[in-house]
């Protein structure tokens, strides 16, 4: 009876210990879905806008919303700063684990002290879940967050949907986690952000910020990030390649996409080659036409498909190499898993080797058959 | 209890083992290993594992010369009366202090991770009063409750990590092989501390079923859990890779954060690691506690064991509650495992089983005839 007595004690105790400190009540607690940080410039006052996307009520939605989606918005000279200004306006704690995507707008990529106060204040803050989508706004970052896109009113779960369904990003943009996106700094202080774009009121995502030594060094369009991306394996697959043949544009649907790339010497020189294999499906040509029908019409077909990849590959490697002067790749780090006798002569001045490196883009295109192209 | 003759078994001898000699290796060791070794931070956890098999036959050897013996008993009988005192109050201070400072920065990183507003001593207390509990019961309270906590977190978290096997790059495993081996062999010999746990071999062979297999099941035991923390270092190299993991304070729990699990309804997955840790701690300290009380109550020769378990656990409560810093205790760790823990990890045990040689004393326990030492019944 005594070991009860004694049992039933430290119950009670165990009860006034450990989480009981910590806890927030879920009434207490407003959990956004999306963080966009805008940017006011390095100088005094407030450098920093933070908004956020939080799920409202019916009744609330009458406020400050028209659809489900609220919006909170604080200035601070800081990220702190303004996230507690944020929790003072809102007399709730806001919780952040739950955002699907943080936006950052150009203005914070441009200056380096804001960029790198950011990516500390975010990395600092316990909540922040790892796995979340970053993204870079070039016309404002609060507007993304303000965008209802249709059937989604809250603009992070749309953006997150769209990374699920893989076939509506690939060839068109690339996830960037926040882990990845901490990982890649710390190496090289070097990163590619997505773009998203708020557009005709939906969410667009197109296009990337191209980050070197901590701020924006440049962007990448629509097709210098395909070009970006037929060097990665998988990344394309699912998108659409139209090329122009005998006067009619026809579009393939990549099916799988491997890419390889290899390193050697020429001379003094590093050469590096990129081969990328594609296998898709022709989506469209003309009704009752018998061009892929024949074996000649596809291998001239694949050619073209090849010709035009090869010099999406080239353009954009161009563009990092002369106009943006930074690995966006993160080839020195493919050299150094892969070639390290080679790694360990260029790694040290690596911009430089980089830049004058010889980019040497094969593709092999493979059309596959379709019932309507079987032969008569 | 089902049973009370406080012997173990040997299933439940390997999973106490498991659990008081790896967990903290788990969380702390692929970090630890990529520092030194980068992408090949993998060869170190081969090699320390290698040492801790050595470490582990060569303190079996020790403890199996008078296997029913306690350690002061045995102690007693191969190098005297004065040395056998000596070595267990040292024993013990190794025990309570390490206890305290391990407890100390477990509730540091427990409050800088989890219960961020929660008094540290207040996390200090709540992981005594059920370690002091469990050792205040005896040894096979303690190995029912390893048999049940091994197996509820360690099958979870191997299938964690089976899944985040299919989330890595292998291609950071690359270049292989290229780290000198000096550089391996002096992050081997500077990371053994973290099998600091295994001098509990010297005592707990007076409490195993079948002695005659102690020896071969703690091999085992240290095998199983060497190979499985090489794997996990080598997963959690994969994921990160050596710059990104060096850089990152929990590698392992934010490994295990990332991981996407279909179906996951699981706020904070890095919980599951979390909770090995904890209950890997719990073990160590109750480990700590029932082995301090058994050396207390041998020294003194008097008293009960849950009353000398207690004194341990205000002693260790104490320890972890002093006002020190992190870096301070690291430093109090790093010179209490590079002194008393090297000594009863490798001196103690060599002394032990060549003097026990020399006078004629083979395993099993078989004293030579006319033996001075032995005191009469």
């Amino acid at each position: 009876m005594k070991n009860h007595y004694f049992i039933l004690c430290l119950l009670l105790i165990s009860g006034l210990l450990t989480g009981c400190w910590d806890r927030v009540e879920i009434e207490n607690r407003i959990f956004a879905t999306a963080v966009a940080v805008d940017g006011n410039g390095a100088g005094e006052g407030d450098r920093y806008t933070l908004t956020v996307a939080v799920p409202t009520s019916a009744k609330d939605s009458g406020k400050d919303t028209a659809g489900g989606a609220g919006i909170k918005k604080a200035s601070g000279a800081t990220l702190t700063e303004a996230l507690q200004k944020l929790d003072a306006q809102t007399g709730k704690k806001i919780y952040l684990g739950q955002a699907k995507m943080i936006v950052l707008d150009e203005a914070v990529c441009k200056e380096e002290t804001l960029f790198r106060g950011v990516m500390d204040a975010l990395d600092r803050h316990a909540d922040i879940d790892r796995k979340v989508l970053v993204l870079a706004a070039k016309n404002g970052a609060a507007g993304i967050l303000e965008t209802q896109p249709p059937d989604e009113s809250l603009p992070g779960l749309f953006v997150a949907a769209i990374y699920r369904q893989k076939s509506k990003a690939m060839g068109i943009t690339f996830r960037r986690d926040f882990e990845k996106l901490c990982a890649e700094l710390r190496a090289t202080g070097s990163t590619m952000i997505p773009v998203v774009e708020a557009k005709d009121d939906t969410i667009k995502l197109a296009g990337a910020l191209a980050i070197r030594d901590y701020q924006q060094a440049g962007s990448l369009d629509d097709t210098e990030t395909r070009g970006y991306l037929w060097g990665q394996s998988g990344a394309c697959e699912g998108s659409v390649l139209t090329v122009e043949a005998d006067g009619v544009n026809v579009p393939l649907t990549v099916e799988k996409h491997k890419a390889k790339v290899s390193f050697y010497e020429a001379g003094e020189r590093l050469r590096c080659l990129v081969e990328v294999r594609l296998t898709g499906q022709v989506g469209e040509h003309l009704f009752n036409d018998h061009f892929l029908n024949e074996n000649s019409g596809r291998e001239a077909l694949a050619r073209s498909y090849a010709e035009s990849v090869a010099d999406e590959i080239t353009r954009t490697a161009g563009k990092m190499q002369l106009e943006l002067r930074m690995d966006g790749y993160g080839w020195q780090d493919t050299l150094r898993k892969k070639q390290y006798t080679l790694y360990k002569k260029y790694a040290p001045d690596w911009t430089r080797a980089f830049s004058e490196m010889e980019i040497i883009p094969r593709v092999t295109v493979t059309i596959l058959e379709s019932e309507s192209d079987t032969p008569l | 209890m089902l049973s009370a003759n406080e012997k173990i078994t040997t299933r439940q001898f390997q999973i106490l083992i498991l659990l008081e000699t790896f967990g903290t290796g788990v969380i702390i060791l692929p970090r630890r290993a990529a520092e030194y070794a980068a992408q090949d931070g993998w060869l170190i956890v081969a090699g320390l594992t290698a040492l801790a098999l050595l470490i582990g036959a060569l303190l079996t050897s020790a403890a199996r010369i008078f296997p029913s013996a306690s350690f002061i008993t045995y102690t007693r009988r191969i190098l005297t009366r004065p040395v056998a005192y000596a070595a267990g109050i040292c024993l013990l201070f190794k025990l309570l202090v390490g206890a305290g400072l391990e407890l100390r920065l477990f509730a540091d990183i427990t409050r800088q991770t989890i219960l961020k507003n929660t008094p540290m001593p207040a996390v200090c207390a709540l992981m005594l009063l059920t370690a002091a509990y469990a050792a205040a019961r005896g040894m096979e309270t303690r190995a029912r409750v390893g048999e049940i906590l091994g197996y509820l977190v360690v099958l979870p978290l191997l299938l964690f990590f089976v899944i985040a096997f299919f989330d890595i790059d292998l291609s950071n495993l690359q270049p292989l092989l290229i780290t000198p081996p000096g550089r391996i062999v002096s992050g081997t010999l500077r990371l053994g501390y973290i099998f600091t746990g295994l001098e509990s071999l010297l005592l707990v062979f007076p409490y195993l079923n079948h002695t005659r297999e102690g020896r071969r099941s703690a091999l085992r035991a240290i095998a199983l859990g060497g190979l499985l923390i090489v794997l996990i270092t080598l997963i959690t190299i994969a994921k990160f890779g050596p710059d990104d993991l060096a850089a990152q304070p929990w590698p392992v729990l934010r490994m295990m954060d990332m991981l996407n699990i279909p179906g996951s309804f699981i706020e904070r997955q890095d919980a599951l690691v979390f909770s090995f840790w904890i209950i890997s701690l719990f073990m160590v300290m109750n480990a700590a506690l029932f082995y301090g009380a058994v050396l207390f109550k041998d020294l003194c020769r008097r008293g009960r064991h849950d009353v000398f378990t207690v004194i341990s656990a205000v002693i260790v409560l104490g320890l972890a509650c002093l006002p020190l810093e992190p870096a301070f205790i690291y430093r109090l760790l790093d010179g209490l495992y590079g002194t008393f823990g090297v000594f009863y990890l490798l001196f103690f045990p060599l002394v032990l089983w060549i003097t026990a040689r020399l006078r004629g004393f083979t395993s099993g326990g078989e004293p030579p005839m006319n033996d001075p030492t032995e005191e009469p019944a």
